[in-house]
């Protein structure tokens, strides 16, 4: 049985709130083997009288890591964040799922989350959580574990507070505690290790935390839109974009540089651990229904 | 020759309805030498097709002769006259209304001393251009900074920030800008910001 790994994201939010890169397949440069990917999805199955615009007041983004590798069928996603951007109140929020939580899958009954990329890859995932929480996912950025690396050492490193110790094996985790510039293998440590307080669930908090901390330091050399398209040249040397426009991609880039970081929620969805038959998974638990509704009027959590 | 003393007749009447429309202000707008806005630094294209290269000379010269005449409109003419310079097809019409409204305090350099003598001691340009898939241009930003004195040091504007442009009929307007704008009368200072999507 092949070893679940997580799939750092962090880049991959990079990319969708700040940078956003491009790339098409078949266009003068080839990224078909690009480690990230920003793929158009159709917003559109969602929860009746929801929004389905997804360039309305604000922008939904999802974002994988997924364990993909060349040869390797069958890819999860054990990094599933939603990010929700409103650039007019300059907020956004990140729902962070672990990735046993257990869910409806369109088509397929029901299963954990991370396996709707496995069955229907980036549609059937943004369908998944779209319908879950009543958002349109118009956009999904998946990236793998070399994307992640390579992006966050195209970014110089990533400021990262490293509550603990942290020196697991598994994921190359080796990180004294204390507030630190991560590179690009270690900021995969970080993202993969759950042998940590709090495991799988504090994981998902790390990925999320990567991410607002990325923009952080993009936002850090300049939000001006000059700078902006500088960004977006190293992004579409490394991104593969599908059925995302040039267009597409400023506005969201420019849509994503609006937010402080200070001004991102990072918020893991309560779950509570259960069984499944013999399967160990995460059920959604508490109010998760007001936090869904929270979400998706504006993006911004008022209420949790 | 008819139609000479026709033409004739007509530009006099232009002018004379074209006086009559002035403000009334018997004074003459002083004669002030133009300030020229020019590039900094390398002009960039970002594509999604094609690796950075220099933005193309006739796009670039074409972008720069608006962004001047945005100089000229929102600072040259109201230091000189006391009033806006045209904006006729100088910004998208979004864009234009913004202009004309909320945004002309931010914008334009109205309401200060007139004055004789202009000097710039920056009025630089920094052009990036963004192509779309078919690799041609789609929107150019245009930083500037711009530090005008007018009559040695009696008034002092400076502006900063960008421009964005885009193509339209064969030529370019400004669809959106982020801008702050800061003058100074003897030892009065305010400062105005402008941002258009």
């Amino acid at each position: 049985m092949r070893a679940r790994i997580t799939r750092p994201l962090v880049a991959a939010l990079a990319v969708l709130t700040g940078l956003a890169g491009i790339y098409s397949v078949g266009l003068q440069w080839d990224r078909r083997d690009a480690p990230i990917v920003v793929q158009a999805v159709d917003p559109t199955p969602v929860h009746a009288g929801h929004q389905t615009d997804p360039w309305s007041s604000t922008v939904f983004i999802l974002v994988l890591g997924s364990d993909e590798r060349a040869g390797l069928g069958g890819a999860r996603t054990d990094a599933f964040h939603v990010i929700g951007l409103n650039p007019g109140q300059r907020k956004a929020t990140i729902l962070n799922f672990p990735r046993d939580t257990w869910v409806d899958i369109p088509g397929h009954g029901q299963g954990r989350i991370n396996s709707a990329y496995t069955f229907g890859g980036a549609q059937l995932a943004a369908q998944t959580v779209g319908q879950l929480i009543g958002v349109p996912l118009g956009f999904v950025v998946v990236t793998t574990f070399d994307g992640l690396k390579g992006l966050v050492d195209g970014l110089g490193g990533v400021s990262i507070d490293v509550p603990y110790l942290m020196s697991d094996p598994n994921s190359g985790a080796a990180l004294d505690p204390g507030p630190q510039t991560l590179n690009g293998y270690q900021a995969l440590g970080w993202s993969r290790d759950r042998h940590i307080p709090g495991g799988d669930i504090a994981r998902t908090g790390h990925q999320a935390e990567l991410i607002v901390h990325a923009l952080g330091d993009l936002r850090g050399k300049g939000t001006d839109l000059t700078g902006l398209l500088h960004s977006l040249d190293v992004l579409y040397r490394n991104v593969r974009f599908e059925g995302v426009s040039a267009r597409d991609v400023y506005r969201l880039g420019r849509a994503a540089l609006r937010v402080d970081p200070k001004d991102f929620r990072n918020f893991t969805v309560p779950v509570v651990g259960g069984f499944k038959g013999p399967a160990s998974v995460q059920f959604l638990t508490g109010d998760f229904g007001g936090l869904f509704a929270d979400f998706r009027d504006d993006a911004v959590l008022q209420n949790h | 020759m008819l139609s000479r003393k026709l033409f004739a007749v007509a530009l006099l009447a232009t002018l004379a309805v074209v006086g009559c429309t002035d403000d009334g202000d018997p004074e003459p707008a002083p004669k002030v030498t133009a300030v020229k806005v020019v590039p900094f630094g390398p002009a960039d294209l970002i594509s999604p097709v094609a690796p950075m290269r220099p933005l193309d000379a006739p796009t670039a010269k074409a972008v720069l002769r608006t962004t001047q005449r945005f100089f000229d409109a929102s600072i040259s003419e109201p230091l000189r006259t006391g009033k806006r310079g045209s904006i006729k097809t100088l910004f998208t019409a979004g864009a234009a209304q913004d202009a004309r409204g909320p945004d002309e305090r931010a914008l334009f350099d109205l309401g200060l001393p007139r004055v004789r003598t202009l000097k710039a001691t920056s009025h630089i340009v920094q052009l990036t251009g963004y192509a779309g898939e078919d690799n041609q241009v789609m929107l150019v930003v245009a930083k500037v900074a711009w530090d005008v004195s007018g009559d040695g040091k009696r008034v002092r504007v400076v502006h900063r920030g960008e421009l964005t442009l885009v193509p339209a009929f064969g030529s370019w307007f400004i669809d959106g800008y982020n801008l702050i704008a800061t003058r100074t009368v003897g030892s009065t200072t305010t400062t105005n910001t402008a941002e258009k999507k």
